[in-house]
């Protein structure tokens, strides 16, 4: 019995080493042929006018797009095994470029669908992703891009910006003379800012510092907000939170008229190198029409740009860099 | 100085119109010469002037689609109108109007049907509700009603999406949704106590903006 056990074990052994060895070579083979899929090459180039539109979907993964002194699209990338096709076409309006998973992926989360876009460099670039990140550099063009919870990052300096995630971090750096990006619950971050600005969240945090800001409004619900900077005289921006403390950090010699209203949080300022003047209120400098730790109205080194500020129940520090 | 500083005032509010071609006769040799020797107007024109250059440049493809122009252009037209009225901010905005109208059209060649929808004309509805800062205070329950609207709607379309979205963007917009809900909550129960109080109007018209703008972000992806 034990003999036959032990045989019938021997034997056994033999076809399960057999089978184990047949099972990782198949395992081997399907890897391989998967890793093929998921590493297959796409690199195609398509003429383009140098100031055309681009638009590029990739629902399977990120896009980076950067401009060349080149009149063509050039696409590079290894395509997933998600991916079905990269339809690459051109008409007489734009370049294309969609990434077409296969219907088995569809409404999946996938992700390993990288693609490379060089575009020319004064070309108007759009792209939509599901949770690949988009990357922008060295375009001149208008911008917009739009993701469900990839990070937007746009370096240099397009002349339009709109950039928009839900859950996503959005970050520009650079000189735009129109910008308007948000983020349901990402962080929104812009330096270098100039021109006409609109900053938006729900939740997640904005800071912006630039010089030069001659309109806009920077708005979220329970975010905070950081600005750092200077204003053109003239020019007219807001602020406003739900629940968000506000900071704007200034220059001394900001020339700017100031309303600010807290109604169930404070104001707070700190104004040292600047000449401030009040108007109505308590006489206190920088206090005005109301309870100055809740309304504030009042004047550095004699107006110029009209900030509105605005807090439900946030607390707002405005402060002069020492 | 007063009367330079009032002087600047007044033709800073006209140079909308000056870049408008409104202006003529005496008023137009007045902004003129007052530009002739104010280098901040001058700036200001410059930008302005170039900004608009560089929208009307933009290309074709990032033209609005017909479906959704009609409401863009009235609320255009509307903000072009109070710029005449006086407003400096209006030429921006009235250009910004026009960029955001080129990212609306980016954004239906995607989605691949073209149509804006009944949400999102709602939506555009309650955008341009209580806009009336008298209007504000004294039927702010209207506006509301608007917005309300227009929410209700896009939460059917963002419901009908199903597993279009996925479940991680999902549980992000019902995470801010509460975050919205709350502040509206707060601001109504304020302005309840104090119903004339401005301010508390603009937060509640601003939470409602801030609700209807995410889904009708949201549905469209």
């Amino acid at each position: 019995m034990g003999m036959t056990t032990k045989r019938m074990t021997t034997k056994d052994g033999t076809r399960g080493r057999f089978r184990a060895a047949v099972s990782a070579l198949l395992l081997l083979a399907a890897w391989t042929a998967g890793d093929a899929g998921a590493q297959q090459r796409f690199d195609e180039g398509r003429l383009a006018a140098p100031d055309g539109t681009v638009k590029i979907t990739n629902p399977a993964g990120a896009v980076r797009v950067t401009g060349w002194s080149v009149d063509s699209v050039r696409v590079t990338g290894r395509l997933g095994e998600e991916v079905a096709d990269v339809e690459f076409t051109t008409d007489e309006r734009a370049t294309y470029v969609r990434v077409v998973p296969r219907e088995a992926w569809r409404d999946r989360p996938v992700g390993g669908t990288d693609l490379e876009v060089r575009v020319p460099r004064s070309s108007h670039v759009a792209v939509r992703t599901q949770e690949g990140a988009i990357e922008i550099r060295r375009v001149s063009g208008a911008v917009d891009l739009e993701s469900a919870t990839g990070d937007l990052r746009i370096h240099d300096d397009p002349r339009f910006v709109y950039a928009r995630s839900v859950g996503g971090n959005v970050e520009i750096t650079g000189v735009s003379k129109v910008m308007r990006a948000s983020s349901v619950a990402g962080a929104v971050s812009v330096e270098h800012a100039a021109g006409y600005i609109e900053l938006s969240t729900v939740s997640g945090p904005i800071r912006l510092s630039g010089r030069n800001l001659w309109e806009g409004r920077v708005q979220t619900v329970s975010g905070d907000i950081r600005f750092e900077g200077d204003f053109q005289e003239g020019g007219s921006f807001g602020f406003e939170s739900n629940s968000g403390r506000i900071e704007l950090v200034l220059s001394p010699h900001i020339r700017a008229d100031f309303d600010v209203t807290a109604y169930a949080g404070r104001v707070e300022t700190e104004l040292a190198g600047a000449t401030v003047s009040g108007r109505g209120g308590t006489g206190r400098p920088g206090t005005a029409t109301g309870d100055p730790e809740h309304e504030r109205v009042f004047s550095l080194n004699g107006g110029g740009a009209r900030l509105n500020v605005r807090t439900f129940k946030g607390s707002i520090r405005i402060a002069t860099r020492p | 100085m007063n009367a330079n500083r009032s002087d600047h005032e007044s033709v800073k509010a006209r140079l909308d119109d000056l870049l408008d071609g409104q202006l003529s006769g005496r008023t137009r040799r007045e902004v003129e010469g007052h530009l002739e020797t104010c280098a901040a107007c001058r700036a200001a024109v410059s930008t302005r002037r170039e900004l608009l250059d560089e929208i009307a440049a933009l290309p074709r493809s990032v033209e609005p689609s017909r479906e959704l122009w009609p409401d863009i252009r009235s609320r255009l037209e509307e903000r072009e109108a109070r710029g005449r009225a006086g407003s400096l901010r209006a030429l921006a905005a009235a250009a910004t109007v026009a960029l955001l109208a080129g990212a609306a059209a980016l954004t239906l060649w995607l989605s691949g049907d073209g149509d804006p929808t009944e949400a999102s004309r709602a939506a555009e509805r309650g955008a341009s509700a209580g806009e009336d800062p008298v209007a504000l205070v004294t039927d702010w329950r209207s506006f509301e009603r608007e917005y309300a609207g227009a929410a209700e709607e896009l939460q059917e379309t963002l419901d009908e999406l199903g597993d279009q979205l996925s479940p991680e963007t999902r549980r992000i917009v019902e995470r801010n949704l509460d975050v919205i809900d709350a502040a509206i909550a707060e601001s109504r129960a304020a302005l309840e106590g104090d119903p004339a109080n401005r301010e508390l109007a603009r937060a509640l018209r601003s939470a409602w903006s801030s609700k209807v703008e995410m889904l009708q972000y949201v549905t469209r992806l």
